[in-house]
């Protein structure tokens, strides 16, 4: 990796860790709360007091985005671990097994992965009913074939190696070799994907949000804020600029912060 | 070759299965009585009791499944509530539409995601470069949804010089398709451009060079040749991912295809009208894939032997 690219990283990664920071600390940086409303202090211009503006409903939009961090943070998180936990077993497993286990298991895992995963996601949540834990879980599921590939490489990668046949030969079991020996050598492919699945994760929550699908009002979705300032793009456009920016730069954070390339242009 | 074909179509089959498996779990899951909530409040029992017939809703959801796909496959997806029209009905009206926005965004990325990209190969480290890698970089991480309203204030509201949305002539299709095409001329730029800068080291290049071929022959006729194989297979799928696309895109723009008829639905809770575009639009997407695996195995021998 060139320099240039090492600092991209370094920057992204403090980027994120301030992101994080913001999501936990919201109600220490935003006193009045998300949906706190004013309607005499409605669609007020950015100052003193009001540093992004307020909303048609005189709610603070900066409170609403720092809220919003959370919001968003949480749905991602929830949706990245679900999709790790069941598509990191799968994979494994498939990969620790081997034959028919990892064939069956893997064929199945293409015809996910040839789904379109905004519909397949719209699909899901409509029968579910619109909310931030159906999102989750639809973002989720279609973590799941991707984080098995990346696992199931892992293991297929170590499990042949000598320390390991090692470890069987001294009589571990299969659940104490993936414990102590295979899990610890495979984390960095599942680091990475972890932060670049949060990305895409917040993409794709705000995707939903802002079809409606998402978390629904009167909680601080950034995609749903985006959706509801269009209404008062000309009276003041920072209704929905604010929003947009603060999922350009925490998808971006997770993304070059978790790349281990970059920058070869 | 046949083969190979028949390797890739046989593909078709369980995929296709699934997807109508997934949305035909719609109905089954959807809290409440479907058939209540398709009818309304002042529908009959006997009204509800026919509708559940025909929507196979007093089966389980393997029958349902079966019935879904023989009335899918017999090109019956049910009645849109709000309109009363077949569904058949409503997306063959919005098919044009969106087909229109997504063959233009697709040329207008492939277009240009090779002129970025020869630009950054050929001369690494210059501004070009900055830009692929800017619009890579953007491409995954900004809501398209969102880019396309920041183009509607600043193109339609501030500058007046495009119209904010709906169609008629061309004027109204310029900011949607370059909405819907930055994600995929990032990448495909990212593709050229990595391609061009590794032809441009290889060895016939360097042999071209010695023997006195002229720069502009060689990135043209030799390297850009090689450079864009990869780039085709990736240009093939972004066809298939705008189709996700079209739904945010259309939305924003009040563009009446099949994405802005999808979003109305979820606002009505028209949901055998949801039911039925995602499948279309699901298969449609499958199909464009499965054809650009098969059109890549053509045109490049090594994919179709290994």
């Amino acid at each position: 990796m060139s320099r240039g690219g090492a600092l991209v990283q370094r920057l992204a990664f403090a980027v994120m860790l301030l992101v994080v920071v913001v999501a936990v600390a919201a109600p220490l940086i935003a006193p009045q709360g998300p949906v706190a409303q004013n309607l005499e202090a409605a669609l007020r211009p950015p100052g003193p007091g009001h540093w992004l503006g307020t909303d048609q409903y005189g709610r603070d939009e900066l409170a609403r985005i720092v809220f919003g961090a959370r919001l968003t943070l949480e749905i991602a998180f929830t949706a990245v671990a679900f999709g790790l936990l069941v598509g990191g077993a799968l994979g494994f497993w498939a990969g620790m097994a081997g034959g028919w286990v990892d064939a069956v298991a893997m064929r199945l895992m293409d015809i996910v992965l040839a789904f379109p995963y905004l519909l397949i996601a719209i699909a899901v949540v409509t029968a579910l009913g619109p909310g931030s834990w159906h999102a989750a879980f639809a973002i989720g599921a279609y973590l799941v074939p991707a984080a098995a590939r990346v696992a199931r490489s892992a293991a297929l990668e170590w499990k042949e190696r000598d320390f390991i046949e090692a470890a069987y030969a001294l009589g571990s079991g299969r659940w104490r070799i993936f414990r102590r020996h295979l899990l610890p050598n495979a984390l960095s492919p599942l680091v990475t994907f972890t932060g670049v699945s949060l990305g895409r994760a917040i993409i794709f929550d705000a995707a939903l949000s802002f079809l409606g699908l998402g978390a629904q009002p009167p909680q601080p979705s950034w995609g749903d804020m985006i959706n509801a300032g269009r209404d008062y793009l000309l009276v003041t456009p920072v209704l929905t600029l604010a929003p947009g920016v603060a999922i350009i730069i925490t998808v971006a954070a997770f993304n070059l912060a978790s790349q281990r390339r970059l920058g070869r242009l | 070759m046949g083969r190979y074909l028949l390797g890739r179509l046989a593909w078709l089959v369980p995929t296709l299965l699934g997807i109508a498996f997934v949305t035909s779990s719609v109905l089954y899951l959807v809290p409440g009585d479907p058939a209540q909530i398709l009818l309304g409040e002042m529908a009959t029992p006997a009204q509800i009791q026919a509708l559940r017939v025909q929507l196979h809703l007093n089966e389980g959801l393997w029958g349902r499944y079966v019935a879904y796909v023989g009335d899918a496959l017999r090109g019956d997806l049910g009645r849109s509530y709000v309109s009363q029209q077949p569904v058949t009905v409503e997306i063959a009206q919005a098919v044009p539409a969106t087909a229109e926005l997504a063959l233009t965004a697709w040329v207008l990325a492939a277009a240009g995601g090779a002129a970025l990209g020869v630009a950054a190969g050929r001369r690494p480290g210059t501004l070009a470069g900055a830009a692929v890698t800017l619009l890579a970089v953007g491409g995954f991480s900004v809501p398209v949804f969102w880019l396309g309203i920041l183009l509607i204030y600043l193109f339609a509201s501030i500058w007046h010089l495009l119209p904010t949305g709906g169609v008629g002539g061309l004027s109204h299709l310029v900011l949607p398709a370059i909405t819907l095409a930055v994600p995929s001329t990032g990448i495909v730029a990212r593709f050229v451009a990595d391609g061009m800068a590794e032809a441009l080291h290889a060895d016939y290049v360097r042999t071209a060079a010695a023997k006195g071929v002229a720069r502009r022959a060689i990135v043209w006729r030799h390297a850009f040749r090689n450079a864009i194989i990869p780039a085709v297979t990736v240009l093939g799928l972004q066809l298939g991912e705008l189709l996700s696309g079209v739904v945010l895109v259309e939305t924003v723009f009040a563009w009446p295809g099949l994405g802005r008829l999808l979003f109305n639905a979820i606002g009505q809770r028209d949901l055998l009208l949801i039911q039925g575009i995602v499948l279309v639009l699901a298969v449609t997407f499958v199909l464009v894939n499965i054809l650009v695996d098969i059109a890549y195995g053509m045109i490049d021998p090594r994919i179709r032997i290994a």
